[in-house]
């Protein structure tokens, strides 16, 4: 998905949200009036002031034609979600059946129905095949796997038997300890074992330096 | 398997011949970075990895071991690779989103990329284990560009 689609995508979720709200609000106009004829109708029982006949009647029509219009919105949320669906597939839930009506219950919060936080990320990076980065991203990950600690993934590729850090001690009893570690432990471990020796290092010198006659 | 995923391939094998030679041919295509196979192996990854017990301490201590196993000198930042991955677990922490937000692109398949050749180590996969994993994550690629 190109960065243009992206965009349509975003408002199209939020053009979704809003009629889930406006479904919502209708739903909740309609039940304050249907409560609102009822209690009308409990107050003036048995009067025939046409008047007050009339003022019921409105309040009748008031809440079913909210009720439709809390339809018609949520009617236009499923369609557009199946819309969303068809140009960027998986980017929001599928709903329930054409014409149901969300009710306040049903959205835990008004405006906060986005996709998975999961999705959304997903979406970002496999939405557009190539970056426009000149590979600059992609030579910097060819450099970081270079010096990685393995060999790799299936089949480790094999090193070159460069050993940096062995001490280059011009005693044949020198090399051949060398070449006896990298045989046994491999190259790695030879090169832990050089740096555990360097540690300890220092502390024999001054211990030597200690022992040496003074003056 | 398309050219994207066989650079991503090349690349997770350290197969440094194939990898050298299609990077020339990127170049002369004018082709960028394979963003897409990236994000997607990378979430495969993370889901197949720590998708059952989605736990906080674990992706702390994977991000840990990923720097040091990484770094020679290279810079895997430790809240944005945590960040990453809490996002795809939809581990929605305080700062996730934010921190997530301001990636770039490019930015994230780096650290994910780094992330991925950690996760894909462990795995120890066979070749056809990894050519699996790579296209079952190429398919996830086309689904969401419409392919």
């Amino acid at each position: 998905m190109t960065g243009g689609m992206q965009d349509v995508v975003r408002q199209l979720c939020t053009s979704i949200e809003q009629f889930d709200q406006a479904a919502v609000i209708a739903s909740q106009a309609q039940a304050a009036a249907d409560a609102a004829a009822a209690r009308y109708s409990d107050v003036l029982k048995g009067t025939s002031d046409p008047l007050a006949n009339g003022a019921r009647s409105e309040a009748e029509i008031a809440a079913a034609k909210a009720g439709k219009t809390a339809k018609l919105f949520a009617q236009a949320a499923t369609a557009l979600t199946k819309y969303v669906n068809h140009i960027a597939p998986g980017t929001l839930p599928n709903r329930a059946a054409p014409g149901s009506s969300p009710s306040g219950e049903q959205l835990p919060e008004v405006g906060t129905r986005r996709p998975p936080l999961s999705r959304r990320f997903l979406g970002r990076t496999v939405s557009v095949k190539n970056s426009d980065d000149g590979l600059q991203h992609l030579k910097k990950l060819g450099d970081a796997f270079k010096d990685a600690g393995s060999g790799g993934t299936a089949q480790p590729r094999p090193t070159e038997p460069v050993i940096r850090s062995v001490p280059q001690d011009s005693t044949a009893g020198s090399t051949l300890l060398a070449a006896l570690t990298i045989a046994l432990v491999g190259v790695k471990g030879a090169e832990v074992l050089v740096k555990l020796r360097k540690k300890s290092q220092p502390q024999k010198d001054a211990s030597e330096e200690n022992r040496k006659p003074h003056g | 398997m398309d050219e994207n995923t066989k650079l991503l391939r090349a690349l997770l094998m350290q197969d440094w011949d194939t990898y050298n030679e299609m990077v020339a041919d990127f170049e002369r295509q004018g082709k960028g970075t394979p963003v897409a196979i990236i994000g997607a192996a990378f979430h495969l990854a993370v889901l197949k990895r720590f998708g059952d017990k989605r736990d906080v301490g674990d992706v702390i201590r994977f991000v840990a071991e990923a720097r040091t196993f990484l770094s020679e000198g290279r810079d895997l930042p430790a809240k944005e690779a945590e960040a990453v991955i809490f996002a795809t677990l939809d581990l929605d922490l305080p700062g996730v989103e934010d921190v997530v937000d301001r990636l770039e692109v490019g930015e994230i398949a780096e650290i994910e990329g780094q992330l991925l050749f950690k996760l894909v180590t462990d795995e120890r996969y066979t070749d056809q284990e990894l050519d699996e994993f790579l296209l079952k994550a190429q398919a996830l690629t086309e689904q969401w560009q419409g392919q």
